[in-house]
Order: C-alpha cells, then structure tokens, then sequence
C-alpha cells in the first residue's frame, strides 16, 4: 500500500487537507505494518507501507513532521521542481493560497526522515505535451541531484495521476519507477498504484470500545469521561454504563452528554446488577474487536488506545495487552508501600511497574495476578472463554486466567497509561465528594449566570456563600440538594433555592437543625423525580 | 488561517498593555501561586513558557534560561520591555514563533515547559498531535510539563505520564492545572 497525501494542517479548507489529529491517527493504525521508502517496497508484502506527500508542501514542518518523527516512519517527498519555495498558483482559484516547502525546508524534512522525488517541473499536462517539453518535465536539475545525493530524486509521480503512453514510454530513461493514483497497476513499476488520503480515510484493521462502569462516582466521571474522549486515536465507541447509581451521577452524566454531543453512549440499569453482570452487560452492547474497561473513578493517559490497540494489532496471538499503572488518590502511599510502586516528580503520586509476561510469571497468575482490570482485551478471546463469570476472586482475573489457560497471550505495554485513583468508599462519600460537589455547585450556577444577565447582580452576591454552603451540608442532604439545584437552576425556583441554601447554611454553622426544604420546592413536580 | 485565529488579530490585541488585565485581578495573583506550588522540587535548568504573553507568569518561574515563546510580537515587546528592568534579566530570552514552529527553533532540550491558555480550538485547530508530538520531543527525559487552561474549553491532554490533574476557580471560569512527566 502506498498512501499520498498533499497538505496538512490545523484545519481542513479543502479536501486536500488532512488535519494534524487525524494523520496521527492513519499513522497510529499503521503499528502492525512496515512502513519502507520505495527503494524497499515490494508492492506484494501486504505489511509494507510506503507513505508520500505531493508538492511538496511547506506545512508539512510544523504539521506533519513531528508527527512522523514521533513515529520514526520513513517518507517520500514528490517535489514540483520549479516551484520550491513559491506558491501554488496553478492551483489557484481552485486551491487556497500555499506555500511549497523551500530548499531549506526540504533539508529539514530529509534530516526528519523524507527522501525527495520528483514531481515533474510544473505540474502541468504532461500527456498533452511535446517531447522536447515533455524532456525538460522530466529532467532533475543537476544542481538538485547533487544537493540531495544518489538516495533520492528516483522515483516519479505522475502530475494529476495521469499518463500517456509517450509518457510512461520517456519514464525508465530518468526514473527507476513511477507512482499514478487508484487506477495504478501493483504489477507495473512504472504505474504503482497510490491511496489517496483524506480526512475521511480509515486505514486502522481494528475497532476498540471503551467502557466506562459507574457505580455512585458521579464526582469522578467528568475525569474518567474526558480522560477516555481525549484519546489520541479515537475509539470506535465510548459506553458508559450505570449500575443504578444512587447519587447525581446521572445528573453529571447528562451535562456531560450535553458538553460533548454523540461522543459517548450510555446505558442506566434499572436495578443495581453487580460486577459481573454489568460487565457482562456491557460487553453484549458493544461490538469493537477489543475492549478496555475503565473505572470511573480511574483516567486514561492520552495514548492508552492507541498503545495497547497497536499492542494487539502487532500480535494476533494475544488476548489481552496491559500497561504499567500511574496511582495517585489520598490513599495512594499506602498501596505504593505494598505492590512496590516507584516515586515519581510529585510527592505521593506513584509509577506502579508491571512485569513482563515471562511463562514462569504465566504459570503462577493464578497466585499472582498481574493483568489488571483496565487492560485492553480482544473480543474474539472473550467469547472463546464465555467472558466475565461469577468466581471468588475478581471477575477481571477470572477472566484473564481463563484467557491464558486457553493458550492466548498477554502482551505488556511498559508505560503508565492508567491512571489509578487510591481511595476509601467512605472518603468518596465524606470529604472528597464534598469538595467535587462545590465544583458542580458552582459549574451549573456559572453556566446559569451566563443564561440570565438581567439577574447576574443579584447571582454574584450570593456565589461565595453558595461555595461555602456545600462545605457545611451533610452529605444526605447535599445530594438532594444537588438534584434540586441541577433541576432547578433553569426554573423560576432558583431564587428560593439559593435563599434556601443560605440559610440552612447559616443554621449548620450557628449548629442549628437544617431547616426543612420550602413548600414551593417540595411540591414542585419536577423536583419530585 | 481559516477558523484558526491569526497572528495580526492577536497582536491587534496586545496593542495595549496587559489587556487581559492580569495586573490587576487577584485571581491572576492567585493562579500563578498554583502553578509554583505545583512545581516538583528540583532544579531546572532549561525552562520554556508558552503563551508567554508580556511574562506575566514567565519571571515567577525557575530555571536557569527561560525562554519565553509566543505568537504575537507585540506581547513578545511588552516581555522584553520589562526583563530589561529587572537584575535577573539575562535569565530571559523571549521570542515572537507559533507553537507549530517550536521545534523548529533549535531550542536545547527543556526540564521544564510550562503552556498557558494556549491549547484552545480558536488558536490549534484540529492539529494537537503536531503539539504534543513536538513538545514530547522537546521535553528532556523526566522533564516536567505544566498545562494550565480553563477547564471548559480545552480538550487536550499530552502523551506523558500525567501526575496531577488540579481545578481550582478563576475569573468567571475554572482552571485546570496538569502537570506530566516524560
């Protein structure tokens, strides 16, 4: 497969245009293939990759270059030969304004990894033309030739894909092969055939669902959420499943639908089903070839999908990929003391390493787990062991075992791409979720000010007693309170709400009982769900 | 720059001085103690602030070079105007790049880079990879990133290990501080 592309950058002005994100992305689904210069390929190893850019284009430096450093992939560089370091202006009206990449800015991009080839020297109808024009197309400067050495300027791409038959003739004279678009031939190596890249074009053979299991962590999910929504490779699709929480998870989770629209889906259990046949659950309503579960209370690092997806990629024969953990959390040190975790830059937030799948380490995994919950796995194993089963020890390394039992593999990804949060359920409910409730408190009562600028004096008063209010409440009452807030916030309520709320606050610092919630609130339908 | 916000309405922008009146409100004096008290004890040798703006944050960092990045030239005028004030002056070098071109600057590897108010649509686009790719490269290894943006409109997060995600209210907003380690 050879791919071609033409611009990239920030945003998409015309369909030439592949955006920085998604080129990460094409070249991310590229970890189970070898991507080679020319010189290498061979057009029958269904593993080779050769990837070529067309112009060539000056933002390729800011906006590809990085990228394929990051990757350390090889790359072929097609020059229009009259044109460096001036602008597009045979494309022009068609195209937007656009540099191409300088002598200089080719140096660059050799020293990045990119050979030069040629382009022809205008870019103009070589089918059309006469011979002698045809020669002068055709022909690599000297100058150019010395510049960049015997290693590059080989190889041609046909302008606009087309060719003649004087043209493909004239060719072998200057060139040791040839590149045209889709309608190339993988037999001629005067022809080749090219993938033209696009926004659009998806080159991943895998497809990963990401679950997000919430049960009562309504204060963590916007980290877990976001965390899992800012993937370097996005994944095929995003479930959030709730085990009938009972706190204001579904209240967060609906905010969070509305910041980020047909990003993640979510399913909310009628009656609390437990781990195993929530888990089980969710697995039946997704259909990616792997999947990785996510605590709510955990995150993901940027580029947990795309590591462990590349992990399984590169090795069929593994069921399951697990990375090394970072752990943080109030309770962090006590768990760091135990497994033993490494210390990292910040005081009291860990690197947990996790060691390699070794046959010894194998064969005592039923003593010593060390593939842990948030590990991606691939579906087809899933259903090979019939999946999560009730069990006495952990429904993860039930599974796990039962994979490796099967003969599957486990590949390690040395990295920390989770994100481990130490804490107690009674912390959860006491001290930090307090502290996650007054963000909320204070998030919908912003967004509400935004929407009412005739009562925006009226509101500012009173946001610094509402902060210190959610400190004060017990937690029972603070999450009714949190519920009427969300609801109410919109409706013509607010003003008794935050009345209310001064109030009671003021009792629960003099010591006072907390006053009973007002008639209009109570007796409000709304409020009533 | 098609949706992406240009250079000239930025320096249109910093024709004045310190127009995002960082001077005067106290939750720019509060935001830059949260960022120096997120900063791991250590010492950094090389540092580089991003979005540095006229410094407002750039001379409260450590390092022994600091060099301070942003896109407008006018607030890069503004920095340098009043480094040349100061006796720790020949710790900061300023220059007027776009993020997208750091790499290209032939900066010396950083232990620490510190990125604020940067990492929104209107000013990267749909090109994040290219930053985190560059800055990735950037960092020296076990170097410290510090991302500092208002929570809601930012939605982007580094390839490193992350450390710390922090919020604390600023101004109308919330501010989220992240600190990484390569």
């Amino acid at each position: 497969m050879i791919l071609a592309y033409h611009k990239v950058g920030p945003d998409r002005k015309t369909h030439w245009y592949v955006t920085a994100d998604r080129f990460h992305a094409q070249l991310a689904a590229l970890a189970d293939r070898t991507p080679v210069y020319l010189d290498q390929y061979d057009p029958q190893n269904p593993k080779h990759v050769v990837i070529s850019f067309d112009g060539v284009y000056a933002n390729l430096v800011p906006f590809a270059l990085p990228i394929l450093k990051r990757f350390g992939y090889p790359f072929e560089l097609f020059v229009v030969g009259d044109y460096l370091g001036k602008e597009n202006t045979f494309d022009q009206p068609k195209e937007p304004p656009a540099h191409f990449a300088s002598l200089s800015e080719l140096d660059t991009l050799v020293a990045g990894g990119a050979r030069i080839q040629w382009h022809s020297g205008t870019h103009g109808d070589l089918a059309a033309m006469n011979p002698a024009d045809l020669e002068r197309e055709l022909t690599v400067p000297d100058a150019l030739r010395q510049h960049f050495g015997p290693e590059h300027l080989r190889w041609f791409a046909y302008p606009h894909g087309r060719s003649s038959v004087a043209l493909k003739a004239a060719i072998p004279r200057h060139f040791v092969g040839a590149l045209a678009c889709e309608d190339g031939d993988p037999q001629d190596r005067y022809f080749l055939p090219r993938i033209l890249a696009h926004e659009g074009t998806r080159l991943a053979k895998s497809t990963v669902s990401v679950i997000v299991p919430n049960y009562n962590y309504g204060h963590f999910l916007e980290e877990a959420i976001t965390s899992v929504l800012a993937q370097s490779v996005p994944p095929h699709e995003v479930l959030v499943i709730d085990d009938a929480s009972t706190d204001d998870s579904k209240v967060v989770l609906s905010a969070l639908e509305k910041k980020h629209p047909g990003r993640f889906r979510t399913l909310v259990n009628e009656k609390n089903l437990g781990i195993v046949e929530n888990f089980k659950k969710a697995v039946a309503a997704t259909t990616g070839d792997y999947v990785i579960f996510l605590g709510a209370d955990n995150r993901m690092q940027r580029d947990c999908v795309e590591q462990c997806q590349a992990a399984l990629d590169r090795d069929p024969g593994a069921a399951v990929a697990y990375t090394d953990l970072t752990i943080f959390g109030p309770l962090a040190s006590v768990l760091a003391a135990k497994v033993p975790a490494e210390k990292t830059a910040v005081e009291g937030v860990y690197r947990w390493p996790f060691p390699d799948p070794t046959p010894e380490r194998l064969a005592n995994l039923e003593k010593q787990n060390f593939i842990h919950g948030s590990s991606m796995y691939r579906r087809s194993a899933y259903e090979a062991v019939s999946g999560y089963q009730s069990a006495e020890r952990a429904e993860d390394h039930h599974l796990f075992l039962r994979m490796i039992r099967a003969g599957h593999r486990a590949v390690h990804v040395p990295q920390p791409l989770v994100e481990y949060r130490q804490h107690s359920r009674e912390q959860a409910n006491t001290a930090l979720n307090v502290q996650h409730q007054a963000r909320f408190f204070r998030k919908a009562y912003e967004e509400q000010r935004k929407a009412n600028l005739e009562l925006q004096r009226e509101l500012d008063l009173t946001r610094h007693r509402l902060a210190q209010v959610a400190n004060v409440f017990q937690t029972k009452t603070k999450l009714q309170l949190a519920r009427t807030l969300a609801v109410n916030l919109v409706a013509p309520h607010r003003r008794r709400v935050v009345d209310y709320l001064v109030e009671a606050a003021s009792a629960k610092l003099k010591g006072e009982a907390t006053p009973p919630l007002p008639e209009a609130l109570l007796t409000d339908d709304k409020l009533k769900r | 720059m098609g949706g992406v916000q240009s250079r000239a309405e930025l320096d249109q922008f910093w024709q004045r001085e310190d127009p995002w009146g960082y001077q005067a409100h106290p939750h720019d004096r509060i935001r830059v103690g949260e960022l120096l008290a997120a900063l791991p004890r250590r010492p950094y040798g090389h540092t580089v602030d991003l979005g540095c703006g006229d410094g407002f944050v750039t001379f409260e960092l450590p390092g022994e070079r600091v060099t301070g990045i942003d896109l407008s030239k006018e607030a890069i005028g503004w920095a340098e105007k009043r480094a040349a004030t100061r006796v720790d002056r020949e710790r900061f070098h300023f220059k007027a790049a776009s993020i997208f071109d750091v790499p290209q600057l032939g900066l010396p590897p950083a232990d620490l880079i510190v990125i604020t108010g940067v990492l929104y649509p209107q000013y990267i686009g749909g090109a994040f990879a290219a930053i985190d790719a560059g800055l990735s490269a950037l960092l020296a290894p076990g170097g410290i990133l510090v991302s500092v943006h208002i929570s809601d409109w930012y939605r982007s997060s580094f390839s490193l290990s992350r450390l710390v995600m922090h919020r604390y209210p600023y101004r109308e907003y919330e501010h989220l501080l992240e600190v990484y380690q390569r």
